[in-house]
């Protein structure tokens, strides 16, 4: 299973949002989508997912158009920021509701999560915290039959021990029934250790789409004397630089692997949340502070 | 599977709200009555119109669909088309408990001396229908129509906007005028423009006619309930919280 | 077992090193079975393509044998295995870089020689 989303653009008005996305996602990974605020991931999303329309593009399941089509629209599905459910609705309700939209659900997971997130299934969803009701959503998107399941700011609210919980319990029900997971989030590091493929969005065109590891491997930190570090990575593709004093830093993407380092200078790798902050950094953003 | 959800979903819905709605729409009026009939001895003759609290709550449940059922639906994978057929179906349904509500008031709760307390339907004093089932299906044809109205209203407003929606108001207020202009152009006097109106809404000669009135509202329903689906095929979820 | 997640070694290298290490150490005896992809996945959050990376690599150097059905084993004769490896690394890997810093520090080859003596000792 398939699916591709096709030079999918957004316009609204004279604010171009998504600028000819095209990306494919593969069941048996998971992916994190990084992009800063306003970036248009949760656009995207929206898009993927039937809430909103694409200005042009498509995005298809296996040769099928996903828009307003609920065969495919059954093998999709997205657990949002913004709250869709009814929130009279208390959660076995919900859960209950979900089966019969999706043909079934997974009750037995579901339970594991509610004893391990000690939640209420009893409680309305309107009586709920933020964190509870992240984490109901959470329950309801691990427990769906989707195939492809889009998390837009899945640990919004959740505390450091909930979080935890929550990789735990997404990396068992992943190895178990190997579904595509797609997580749009702030919390690179967080992810950097789940996520097995990366795509970065950047004012609404993808930046980079590779493996996880591909882009740990991709990026240093040159530091040395700026002269030396100038004339070291003229060849190189440079993202960000930094100057304090007479030191310098640069910001290398696509380092070639046997560069011979010279004396004066320090060749580092960047961790993904480093590599993240200086591709996506404005020309001088950070020297301006 | 999601088409059959959703509407035993909604119609539940609709059903627990006309419930309540019932409950305290009975507690109301019932209260106020006893009131009545005790500060005056049971001298008065009371009557109680049906019909606003009818179409106040068919109104309020239009909005109910519009707003969080189709965030709802489209959460869990519907198609906007299903989502439509879903409302329209559900409505009808509902629209038509509530006229067999109405026609049971009217009957029922005439009690006193046969006029000291009873419940009343405008349309029905109006029209006059002459059996038990022509009154139920010009109340629920009347609700229907209202709804179609008011689902229609709540779409254009969803969709159109700016310049594009007030342009459209303003034509829709100088519409009737112009309308008005332009048949009395083709025919040849007033006259013949009130009579074509009173037959529209069944009423030629100031005499009821069900079946004029009813011509006219299944036209209406289905125009208003195309452009609605026509609003509505591209309809997007909007951020409310955020 | 622990691991760097902002570490810029590369994380399967670590699953790697970690499995290595215990072996080393008597935590994963001789022909016993060692954690599955899922518990070490689970426990320590990782995406279970990289750890079964990592544990592939022990594979492929002859420490770990797969049993169908069952899980992952620790081979006979891997302890010896590891130390040589390690051994090796340290002579070829880590000498080399004291050495190298030893130089960019003026320190001489007796002073370094000298240190390394008193080491030793205590």
């Amino acid at each position: 299973m398939t699916l591709t989303i096709a030079q999918v653009s957004k316009q609204y008005r004279d604010v171009k949002v998504l600028d000819e996305i095209s990306l494919t996602f593969e069941i048996g990974h998971i992916y994190g989508l990084l992009g800063r605020n306003g970036a248009g991931k949760s656009t995207l999303l929206n898009i993927i997912n039937n809430r909103i329309f694409a200005t042009s593009g498509t995005v298809v399941l296996d040769g099928q158009k996903v828009s307003d089509n609920e065969k495919a629209l059954n093998h999709i599905f997205l657990m949002s920021e913004d709250n869709l459910y009814p929130d009279d609705l208390n959660i076995l309700k919900l859960f209950k509701l979900t089966e019969h939209f999706y043909g079934s659900f997974d009750y037995e997971f579901a339970a594991h999560l509610v004893r391990a997130f000690k939640i209420n299934t009893k409680t309305k969803f309107k009586k709920l915290s933020t964190g509870y009701r992240s984490i109901a959503k959470l329950i309801i998107a691990l427990c769906v039959p989707a195939d492809y399941i889009f998390l837009d700011e899945p640990v919004l609210g959740l505390d450091a021990s909930h979080r935890d919980v929550f990789y735990k319990y997404l990396l068992d029900t992943f190895m178990k029934r190997p579904r595509a997971f797609i997580i749009s989030t702030h919390l690179i590091e967080e992810i950097t250790t789940i996520a097995d493929e990366i795509v970065i969005i950047d004012q609404g065109a993808i930046m980079q789409s590779a493996t996880t590891e591909q882009i740990k491997r991709s990026g240093v930190r040159v530091v040395g004397p700026e002269a030396s570090v100038l004339a070291f990575t003229k060849e190189m593709t440079v993202m960000d630089q930094e100057t304090l004093g007479g030191l310098t830093t640069i910001y290398v993407q696509n380092y070639p692997k046997n560069s011979i380092v010279p004396e004066d200078l320090t060749v580092s790798p960047l961790t993904l949340q480093d590599y993240f902050i200086h591709m996506t950094s404005k020309a001088g953003e950070s020297n301006e502070i | 599977m999601k088409f059959k959800t959703a509407f035993i979903y909604q119609v539940k819905r609709q059903l627990l709200s006309l419930g309540i709605f019932l409950v305290f729409w009975f507690v109301f009026t019932f209260g106020i009555s006893f009131i009545l009939m005790i500060v005056s001895k049971g001298d008065v003759h009371t009557t109680n119109d049906f019909t606003f609290a009818t179409i106040a709550y068919i109104i309020l449940l239009s909005c109910m669909m519009m707003k969080k059922d189709f965030r709802f639906f489209i959460q869990n994978g519907l198609s906007r088309g299903h989502i439509f057929l879903v409302n329209v179906l559900s409505t009808t349904l509902s629209a038509l408990l509530l006229g067999l509500m109405t026609q049971f008031t009217l009957h029922q709760f005439t009690f006193g001396n046969g006029d000291t307390f009873r419940f009343t339907n405008i349309f029905v004093t109006i029209y006059k229908p002459s059996q038990w089932l022509i009154s139920l299906g010009l109340i629920w044809m009347l609700l229907l129509w209202i709804n179609s109205v008011a689902i229609l209203v709540g779409g254009f407003l969803n969709r159109i906007r700016g310049w594009l929606r007030i342009l459209l108001i303003i034509i829709f207020i100088i519409s009737p005028t112009i309308l008005v202009g332009f048949v009395g152009a083709t025919m040849p006097t007033n006259h013949q423009i009130t009579i074509f109106v009173a037959q529209c809404v069944g009423l030629p000669n100031g005499l009821p006619n069900i079946g004029g009135l009813s011509v006219t509202l299944s036209i209406l329903i289905l125009i208003n309930l195309g452009l609605t689906y026509l609003f509505n095929r591209r309809q997007p979820i909007v951020r409310i919280d955020g | 077992m622990k691991f760097d997640f902002n570490s810029t070694k590369p994380l399967f290298q670590q699953v790697n090193d970690e499995i290595e290490a215990a072996i080393l150490s008597g935590a994963f005896p001789e022909e016993s079975q060692v954690p599955s992809t899922t518990e070490i996945s689970k426990s320590f959050q990782i995406n279970p393509a990289t750890v079964l990376k990592g544990m592939n690599l022990l594979v492929d150097h002859d420490l770990l044998e797969k049993k169908r059905g069952i899980g992952m084993f620790v081979k006979t004769g891997a302890q010896a295995k590891v130390k040589t490896i390690r051994k090796d690394k340290f002579l070829h890997e880590s000498v080399v870089t004291v050495v190298k810093q030893a130089q960019a520090l003026g320190i001489t080859e007796a002073e370094l020689k000298e240190l390394i003596e008193r080491g030793y000792q205590q």
